[in-house]
């Protein structure tokens, strides 16, 4: 059942994301491709004719007009994902539709885990297509940009060379767990802290604003008060901050972030599920 | 008399201090159309969002079909809202899909003969219907239905008289005859004919369940003039005004 709630609530994702996760990467191609003509401009314009200066400023007025529009895109599709995450969640469970997906034979847990998981494909897909398009930016803008290339390259090879594979290998494949995790946790915070203000009677979105934030506060200051514990009683893990073993130290505290977040998102989902569960509150 | 489909014993609700439900007890047996029958805030949507799950009471048992509110009676129980629960980007079809997909006992192919019955076209977006043929698609919805239990919250309410007969045929001609059919209402006249037993309830409390034959038999009256008779209130200043 499980499978086809995720079905139903990725269906809802094509009509509005898919265009603009297409429309940025194109953009920023035309955006680099702009500059890169900005700069050919400018090397032509040094010989000061009429002529090259009508070039380079209509090429100047090309790529500000393509950078406008790149980031009005950027902002379009933060702002999407950000509705997008919110709006099916409240539309598609504490309003109206609540009356259809809550009469389904289904578990509640179902419900949110369904929209969980699109809400983090959808924060994820979104994600790479500003990451992807900042690169693409990045590629025009630098004239060099093999060089970069290559230099990155020898960075990692330096690494490598440095700290063996193995250690760094699993930073990189942590990060990236712990990326989408993180993802995943804005989402389930949201969800508790909208699942919380629908049972402020009449005043659901302020009630959910107030939630969110005091969940936040909750969270810093038991994260605090941990911190503080660990720093107490384990003063010898600062052993690991002598940057010989940097490799193994980032791989490990990429870990402990990792269980951190996995802990918050079971917490919250948690919250979500018995809320939805036991105090539901349909308008 | 078949079997006994709905249990509810000493069911309490509360919403916050306010009491929903006041210690509810009765039964139905399957196969007959039942009215819940009762004033604004009597607490007749509350029973029905216990029925199917929706809210949980404090306290007291209900049972359909043997099984308490959960993902069993969902697949038996076919539940019209008192609202419409669409979400905008879906197609008719796309309805249909879902219902298809999650109730073993929908009836894809009498869904698509009622709407095209109705001249409603299964590719159109909800969003671009008019209210009233939202209305219909959740009635087909849920009518295409084989169900154990259709719970029917105020399907006529706030529509014309000749919706009203459509909404009553569609429910009569289409419901599983071993199922039962519990309607909630508080139009009563429009509803009479086609009941077999109602349930009267008042203050989160049922008051009364009779069997309509023996109304009209043993007291000589219509389902109607019971129910203006049991939740008659003296209006300010004195007197009754005859609206019938």
């Amino acid at each position: 059942m499980l499978g086809k709630l995720i079905k139903y609530d990725m269906k809802s994702i094509s009509r509005t994301l898919i265009p603009l996760w297409i429309l940025a990467p194109v953009i920023a191609l035309l955006f680099s491709g702009s500059i890169r003509w900005l700069i050919g401009a400018t090397g032509y314009a040094v010989q000061n004719t009429v002529g090259n200066q009508a070039l380079m400023q209509g090429s100047t007025v090309v790529a500000g007009i393509v950078m406008l529009v790149f980031f009005g895109v950027m902002i379009a599709i933060l702002v999407m994902t950000i509705l997008f995450v919110i709006q099916r969640f409240w539309n598609g469970l504490l309003k109206e539709e609540g009356y259809l997906m809550f009469t389904l034979p289904v578990e509640t847990w179902e419900l949110v885990l369904s929209k969980g998981i699109c809400a983090t494909v959808v924060g994820c897909i979104s994600s790479l297509a500003a990451v992807l398009s900042c690169v693409m930016i990045a590629v025009g803008a630098i004239g060099a940009a093999d060089d970069i290339w290559r230099q990155i390259g020898s960075l990692i090879g330096y690494i490598v060379e440095e700290e063996g594979v193995f250690w760094w290998s699993w930073c990189v494949v942590l990060f990236v767990v712990l990326s989408i995790a993180g993802i995943a946790e804005s989402v389930y915070r949201v969800y508790a802290a909208m699942a919380l203000g629908q049972l402020f009677e009449g005043h659901r979105v302020v009630g959910a604003c107030v939630s969110y934030i005091g969940i936040g506060v909750a969270w810093s200051v038991i994260s605090g008060i941990f911190m503080m514990a660990v720093t107490v009683l384990a003063p010898q893990w600062v052993y690991f901050f002598n940057g010989e073993n940097a490799g193994m130290f980032s791989a490990f505290y990429l870990l402990f972030l990792l269980l951190v977040t996995i802990l918050q998102i079971v917490v919250w989902h948690l919250i979500t599920v018995h809320i939805l569960s036991r105090h539901l509150n349909l308008e | 008399m078949g079997e006994i489909l709905i249990q509810c014993q000493d069911v309490w609700k509360y919403y916050g201090k306010k009491e929903a439900l006041g210690g509810l007890n009765f039964q139905l047996s399957s196969g007959r159309i039942v009215g819940l029958l009762g004033p604004n805030g009597s607490g007749k949507t509350t029973l029905m969002k216990v029925l199917n799950g929706l809210l949980h009471p404090e306290r007291g048992m209900v049972l359909i079909d043997g099984e308490t509110p959960g993902i069993y009676t969902k697949s038996v129980v076919s539940y019209l809202p008192d609202k419409t629960y669409f979400a905008d980007w879906m197609k008719v079809s796309d309805m249909f899909d879902l219902f298809q997909d999650f109730y073993e006992d929908f009836d894809r192919e009498k869904a698509e003969q009622m709407c095209d019955v109705l001249q409603i076209q299964t590719n159109q977006k909800m969003k671009t219907l008019s209210k009233g043929t939202r209305e219909k698609v959740q009635l087909i919805l849920v009518m295409s239905r084989r169900a154990k239990l259709y719970l029917l919250d105020e399907p006529i309410a706030g529509v014309d008289p000749a919706a009203r007969e459509f909404i009553l045929a569609t429910i009569l001609n289409n419901y599983n005859p071993e199922g039962t059919v519990l309607i909630s209402t508080h139009l009563i006249a429009d509803v009479e004919r086609v009941l077999d037993e109602v349930l009267f309830i008042q203050n989160g409390k049922v008051v009364r369940q009779e069997m309509v034959d023996d109304i009209r038999e043993k007291e000589g009256k219509s389902v109607d003039e019971l129910f203006r008779e049991v939740f008659r209130t003296v209006p300010y200043g004195g007197g009754a005004a005859d609206v019938r």
